[in-house]
């Protein structure tokens, strides 16, 4: 397995070709699994809502099916394991930076749900500029407050569209939130 | 409706008030869309989505379909003056269009290219309006067991042409179809897939579905990669030596309207074949043009009719693509799945009722291709310099404001947080398919051909019973597409064995 440090030091890249055949592997594995679950369930569907899923998830088993052989006879394939837990560990800098925008996204989507629409975006928008970016603090402020303005200026004024208040704006408005 | 009154309407629309500004809008964000590499032409529409719920329908297609015409002109930009294309489908004009700008003529590539753009688009979207007459009679042969036959049709063209692997892009078809499937069935109402999720009864919602598998995604590659859009900044020419080039690849261009003409006439075709798109047809256009050239020999090395060839095709292809959208409602493109969605949004449907009682609504389309382009190639000639300047904007910049805009028009669709979800999900599946080579665009079109597929199952099962394909166009249609499968699949074979 060509494995290397990466020269930042961030972490370990392995070659590409062994970690798309790893994470191919690995979802094609989970799509799988929902797609016979899907098959299950969908035997007890009335016939005719049944019909056209038996008629997609059929032949979508066999691809399946079919191109997870195609993986597994694919040269490096023995490695898959070895490149998992790596992943896992956290020594694949891409999936890493996957994972880490993955939780940026939840987090942001909470913090919506708390704060509101503008005030998530701003803090979001400022973490991203300036912790991960590392833009200067006055493009960092700037930034999320510009586009907040003009986010808000084109949905709430031009096409009447109010965003998400948050539930603490809704609390202190007189709205039974829970 | 005449087609004469659709032409008339069509003509008075676009050029309305209420939907010039619009035109001029979308067509100035395309081409910035454009510009920026990574950020293509169903990423710039996939933007413009959310706002269609509070549009009219001429002022929404406008608005979708200038910012699609533009990307290609602003994608041939980039490729000229930075070897950078801005889009996949301008692959073709890094052959010759850099090594033009080593030489000098930088400015004249980019005339000639924006001029060839707009002659290839105008060519695509009167080739559109011709082909009218006769879509009209065609569409009415096509009842529900010929759609579901050519909508499979179309899926399997568009998973074997792709750029993509073909077992890849058909998995990913099948799981577009099965994701249309989820919600409540309208003929027997029963619930699928809904896990009790009252937000999906309807189904998952088109706008955080295109937003997630386009936008977001994107997001993420940007974010991953990280640092400057362009590897290698070019010093750009000073503004009088520019604008003097540009007017003489002007001229170029139009002196070699023959050129010109037969590009996008190859553009125009392909484009109507379902999956093909437009970086094939800009490498054939590129390949013709060196064909029948002069000076062969130079190709490669900074021929001006190289960048001709492939930008008049790439423009050309939006003509012929519509006609398959707008007929029979059939995509062949991601960007014209978009375009579907965004007709649905708007209210209307394709089809029959569209080429014959809508006319008006695709002359729409075609003079917004017209003046979307035109708009592009001059915007695009005059600020050159200023426009090039969209390339230095840095990854760590641009994705917090995408993210920003992308999750607001998730949430501004329907007023849901749920659809922010559904775009983080989607765009955490988009992704996924695009380090994996999975066709996000067979995914799409799979997704937004569900609903007619199933719709025009139980109708053909109904009207003509099980072995409803057995009838004279759909056994043609089902020859066809096994034909094509066999003869792909014997391909790699082949190939595998000379391996």
């Amino acid at each position: 397995m060509e494995i290397k440090k990466k020269p930042s030091g961030k972490g370990i890249d392995i070659s590409s070709k062994h970690r798309q055949l790893a994470l191919e592997l690995t979802s094609l594995c989970l799509l799988g699994v929902m797609s016979v679950a899907a098959l299950i369930t969908a035997l007890g569907y009335d016939f005719s809502s049944s019909r056209p899923l038996f008629v997609i998830l059929l032949p979508l088993i066999v691809l399946i099916a079919v191109q997870l052989l195609r993986i597994v006879r694919a040269p490096g394939a023995d490695e898959v394991i070895d490149i998992v837990k790596a992943a896992v560990a956290g020594k694949i800098a891409d999936f890493s930076s996957a994972i880490e925008f993955t939780i940026i996204l939840l987090l942001l989507l909470f913090t919506i749900y708390i704060l509101g629409h503008y005030a998530a975006l701003c803090l979001a928008m400022f973490y991203l500029i300036r912790m991960h970016g590392g833009e200067s603090l006055k493009i960092s402020i700037l930034t999320p407050l510009i586009t907040c303005i003009l986010l808000f200026g084109l949905f709430d004024a031009v096409f009447g569209i109010e965003l998400f208040q948050g539930q603490v704006y809704r609390y202190f408005a007189g709205y039974k939130i829970w | 409706m005449t087609i004469v009154e659709g032409l008339v309407s069509g003509f008075a629309q676009s050029i309305s008030l209420e939907v010039l500004p619009f035109l001029i809008g979308g067509s100035i964000f395309g081409l910035i869309i454009g510009i920026i590499p990574g950020l293509s032409g169903h990423f710039a529409m996939a933007m413009l989505i959310p706002f269609l719920y509070k549009m009219e329908p001429a002022t929404g297609i406008a608005f979708l379909l200038a910012a699609h015409a533009t990307v290609a002109q602003g994608g041939g930009l980039t490729a000229i003056l930075f070897s950078t294309p801005g889009t996949g489908q301008n692959a073709a004009t890094l052959l010759d269009g850099p090594p033009m700008r080593e030489q000098g003529k930088g400015g004249t590539a980019v005339g000639a290219a924006m001029t060839a753009c707009f002659l290839g688009a105008t060519f695509g979207a009167i080739a559109l309006a011709l082909l009218l007459p006769i879509l009209r009679e065609a569409v009415l042969f096509f009842g529900p067991p010929e759609i579901f036959i050519l909508s499979f049709m179309a899926l399997t063209f568009v998973a074997v042409l792709g750029k993509e692997d073909m077992m890849r892009s058909m998995i990913a078809g099948l799981l577009g179809l099965l994701i249309s499937m989820v919600g409540i069935d309208n003929v027997t109402n029963q619930e699928r897939f809904t896990f009790g999720f009252l937000e999906l009864y309807d189904g998952f919602p088109l706008v955080p579905v295109i937003l997630g598998l386009f936008a977001v995604a994107e997001m993420f590659d940007l974010f991953v990669k990280g640092g400057s859009l362009v590897d290698k900044q070019h010093g750009t020419l000073s503004a009088v030596e520019t604008q003097k080039q540009i007017f003489e690849g002007i001229t170029i261009a139009l002196k070699k309207w023959w050129l010109v003409l037969r590009c996008s006439a190859i553009g125009t075709t392909i484009g109507i074949i379902p999956g093909l798109g437009s970086a094939p047809a800009a490498f054939i256009a590129y390949g013709h043009a060196k064909q029948t050239s002069k000076t062969k020999e130079s190709f490669g090395k900074g021929n001006v009719e190289g960048v001709i060839g492939a930008e008049a095709a790439n423009d050309a292809v939006e003509g012929g693509a519509l006609a398959s959208t707008v007929a029979f409602g059939i995509p062949g493109s991601s960007s014209m799945a978009i375009l579907l969605g965004g007709l649905f949004i708007l209210g209307l449907e394709t089809g029959p009722d569209m080429v014959t009682h809508q006319v008006d609504i695709v002359f729409i389309m075609i003079f917004t291709i017209i003046f979307g382009n035109l708009i592009g190639t001059v915007v695009g000639m005059f600020l050159v310099n200023p426009l090039a300047r969209a390339t230095s904007i840095r990854a760590s910049i641009m994705v917090p404001v995408l993210i920003a805009i992308v999750v607001t028009g998730a949430y501004a669709a329907q007023g849901s947080l749920f659809d922010i979800i559904i775009t983080l999900v989607f765009g955490i599946f988009g992704y996924l398919m695009k380090v994996l080579n999975y066709s996000r665009a067979a995914m799409l079109i799979g997704y937004v051909l569900g609903h007619a597929v199933e719709k025009n199952l139980y109708l053909a099962t109904q009207l003509k019973g099980a072995f409803f394909f057995l009838s004279p166009i759909p056994a043609i249609l089902c020859g066809i597409t096994a034909v094509f499968i066999f003869y792909n699949v014997y391909g790699l074979v082949k190939q595998r064995d000379v391996k």
